[in-house]
C-alpha cells in the first residue's frame, strides 16, 4: 500500500516506492478511466490515436525497443511531449487539489471515498477474472462485492478485506495480455498518463464491460450522468491524492520519462502474472564487468 | 569400482557446475555484511557525520562501487577521456553512498534475514533476502554478489515489487544512458544532474 508519509519516505529507492506507484497507476489507470465519462474517454482515446496514426508515418527508423524491458516506444517524441503536457495540467490543476484534499478531508473519510471507487470497479474486476479463467480470483471478486455493498454500507468500508477475502485488480489489459497479446508501442496518453496499445484497448473495453456505463434510472434521467461525472472527479482526486510522494519520486529521477516508462510496462507485466516474478528472472541480468573490455558496448539496458 | 569411482566423481562435477547449485557462503557474505552495514546506521554513540563516514566506509569493502559507476553509464565508460570519468565517478560515488546511506537508513535496527540463493555461474550469484522495515512493512531484497579475487561484492541490489524485480543498478544505467544520448554525452550535464540529485537526498537526510 502507498501510506507513506512525505518524512519516513525512503529518499532513492524512492525507485521501489515510484514503483509501487506505477504499480498503483497502472493498476488505476483503468480505474480512472472507468471513471471517465464514455463521451470524454472515448474522444481522449480516439484523438491519441489519430494523432499516433499521424505519427506512424513520420516515426523514426532508429531502433525504439528498450532492450532489456523490452518496451517498444516508436512515438517518442509525441509521447514526452504529452507527458510535458500532463506534468504541466497535473502542476497547475490536479496536484494542487489532490494536497488539498488530503490535507482537508480526513483520512477515513477518504478511504471511505476510496472504498465506494474501488467497489462499483468490482464487477469489471468480476468479468475480467472470468476472462481470464480465474475462479478463485471471481469468486472472491463476487464476494467482495456482495459483502461491501451489503454489510460495508454501499462500498464505504471494506468488510471484505476484514474477513480475510482477497482483494484482486483485474482489467482488460491484463486479459488481452493473459491471452498472450503483445502490448505493443508505449504510449502517454493526455491526462491518463502511461500507457501502450494494448492497454488503451483494455480502457475501452473495461469502461464497454461496466454495468453503470449502460444503466438509465426510470426515476431520474439524469441520475446516471450524475453518478459518471461524480465518479470522474471523485476518482481523479483519490487516486492523484495517493500518487503524491510517488510522483514526487519520479520527479526526482534523472530522467523520469524513461523510468515511467520502463516501470510501467515491467509492472503490467507482473500485474499479468498476478504479482508473480518472472519464471526465469536472473536470465539476461547483464555483465558488470563488460565495460573494462575496450571493445565492450552497453547491455542494451538503455538503448533507445 | 573403478566405473563407480568415476561416476562418483561425475556426479560430484555435475553437482559443482550446477548453477542452481546455492553456495552457502555468498549467504553469510550478505548476512554478516548488510547487517553490520545496517548497525552501523542504528549506532546512538555515532554524530550524523561519524555515522556517514562509518557507513561509507563499509559500504566501500561490501560493495563495487567501482564496477556500479562504470556499469551505469555503460558505453559511454570507453568514451570519457580519463579525466571526464574521474569526475563522473566521484561524484556518482558520492550520490551512490549518500542514496544508500538513506535508504538502507529505512531498516537500521532491523536484521537482514537471508532466504536462499540462486547461483548464475561460479562467480556471480543472487542472494534473496527479507528485511523487516522500521514502519513494520517487510521488503524483499535481492543482492547480486560477484566473486572477486580476495572474497565478494555487491554490484547491484534489486527490490521486489509485487513480482517486479527493479535492479537499482539497471534502472540508473537506462537513464543516464538516455540523459547522455540526449546531451550529446556531455559529461558536464551528467555531473550536474548527479549532485543535484545527492544535494535533494543529503537535505532530506535525518
Amino acid at each position: 500500500m502507498l501510506c507513506f508519509g512525505v518524512t519516513d519516505r525512503p529518499p532513492y529507492v524512492d525507485i521501489y516506492l515510484f514503483i509501487e506507484v506505477l504499480a498503483l497507476k497502472a493498476g488505476q489507470a483503468a480505474h480512472i478511466c472507468c471513471l471517465q465519462h464514455t463521451e470524454v474517454i472515448m474522444k481522449t482515446v480516439v484523438s491519441a490515436l489519430i494523432a499516433l496514426t499521424t505519427l506512424t508515418a513520420c516515426a523514426t527508423t532508429q531502433d525504439t525497443t528498450d532492450t532489456a524491458s523490452g518496451v517498444s516506444d516508436p512515438f517518442e517524441g509525441f509521447n514526452r511531449n504529452v507527458y510535458a503536457f500532463n506534468e504541466a495540467v497535473d502542476k497547475a490543476a490536479i496536484e494542487p487539489v489532490a494536497r488539498g484534499y488530503r490535507a482537508v478531508v480526513p483520512e477515513p473519510a477518504r478511504d471511505g471515498v476510496h472504498n465506494v471507487l474501488t467497489n462499483i470497479r468490482q464487477p469489471v474486476v468480476f468479468a475480467n477474472s472470468m476472462l481470464q479463467g480465474n475462479a478463485q480470483a471471481s469468486a472472491d471478486t463476487f464476494g467482495r462485492f456482495l459483502i461491501n455493498s451489503t454489510i460495508g454500507v454501499a462500498g464505504i468500508f471494506d468488510v471484505a478485506s476484514t474477513l480475510g477475502v482477497t482483494e484482486h485488480n483485474e482489467d482488460f489489459g491484463q486479459t488481452l495480455g493473459v491471452w498472450g497479446v503483445e502490448p505493443g508501442p508505449f504510449l502517454v496518453l493526455p491526462l491518463l498518463g502511461p500507457s501502450n496499445f494494448r492497454d488503451t484497448f483494455g480502457i475501452a473495453t473495461d469502461r464497454a464491460l461496466d454495468p453503470l456505463t449502460w444503466t438509465e434510472f426510470e426515476s431520474d434521467p439524469d441520475l446516471d450522468d450524475h453518478i459518471a461525472v461524480g465518479r470522474t472527479v471523485l476518482g481523479l482526486i483519490d487516486t492523484r491524492a495517493r500518487l503524491i510522494e510517488p510522483i514526487e519520486t519520479l520527479r526526482s529521477q534523472p530522467e523520469p520519462y524513461i523510468a515511467l516508462r520502463r516501470n510501467y510496462s515491467s509492472q503490467r507485466e507482473a500485474a499479468i502474472r498476478n504479482g508473480e516474478t518472472e519464471a526465469d528472472p536472473y536470465q539476461d541480468l547483464p555483465d558488470f564487468d563488460v565495460y573494462d573490455e575496450e571493445s565492450a558496448e552497453g547491455t542494451g539496458a538503455g538503448d533507445q | 569400482m573403478k566405473i563407480a569411482r568415476h561416476l562418483i566423481a561425475a556426479a560430484a562435477l555435475a553437482a559443482a557446475a550446477s548453477p542452481a547449485f546455492a553456495d552457502a557462503s555468498t549467504e553469510a557474505f550478505v548476512e554478516d555484511n548488510a547487517n553490520e552495514v545496517l548497525e552501523s546506521l542504528n549506532d546512538p554513540s555515532l554524530s550524523r557525520d561519524e555515522r556517514t563516514a562509518l557507513f561509507s566506509r563499509y559500504m566501500d569493502e561490501f560493495a563495487d562501487i567501482e564496477a556500479v559507476s562504470r556499469f551505469v553509464i555503460g558505453k559511454y565508460a570507453n568514451r570519457f577521456t580519463p579525466e571526464e570519468f574521474e569526475r563522473f565517478q566521484a561524484a556518482f560515488k558520492k550520490y551512490a553512498l549518500a542514496v544508500y546511506e538513506n535508504e538502507l537508513d529505512a531498516y537500521r535496527g532491523n536484521e537482514v534475514i537471508v532466504e536462499g540463493s540462486t547461483d548464475r555461474t561460479p562467480r556471480d550469484s543472487i542472494v534473496d533476502t527479507k528485511i523487516p522495515r522500521a514502519d513494520g512493512q517487510e521488503m524483499s531484497v535481492r543482492w547480486r554478489v560477484l566473486k572477486r579475487n580476495d572474497g565478494y561484492q555487491v554490484v547491484d541490489v534489486a527490490l521486489n515489487v509485487n513480482g517486479n524485480l527493479i535492479w537499482l543498478a539497471i534502472e540508473q544505467q537506462a537513464q543516464f544512458l538516455s540523459l547522455l544520448d540526449r546531451t550529446n554525452g556531455s559529461v558536464d550535464a551528467l555531473i550536474n544532474r548527479i549532485e543535484r540529485m545527492t544535494r535533494d537526498v543529503v537535505a532530506g537526510r535525518r
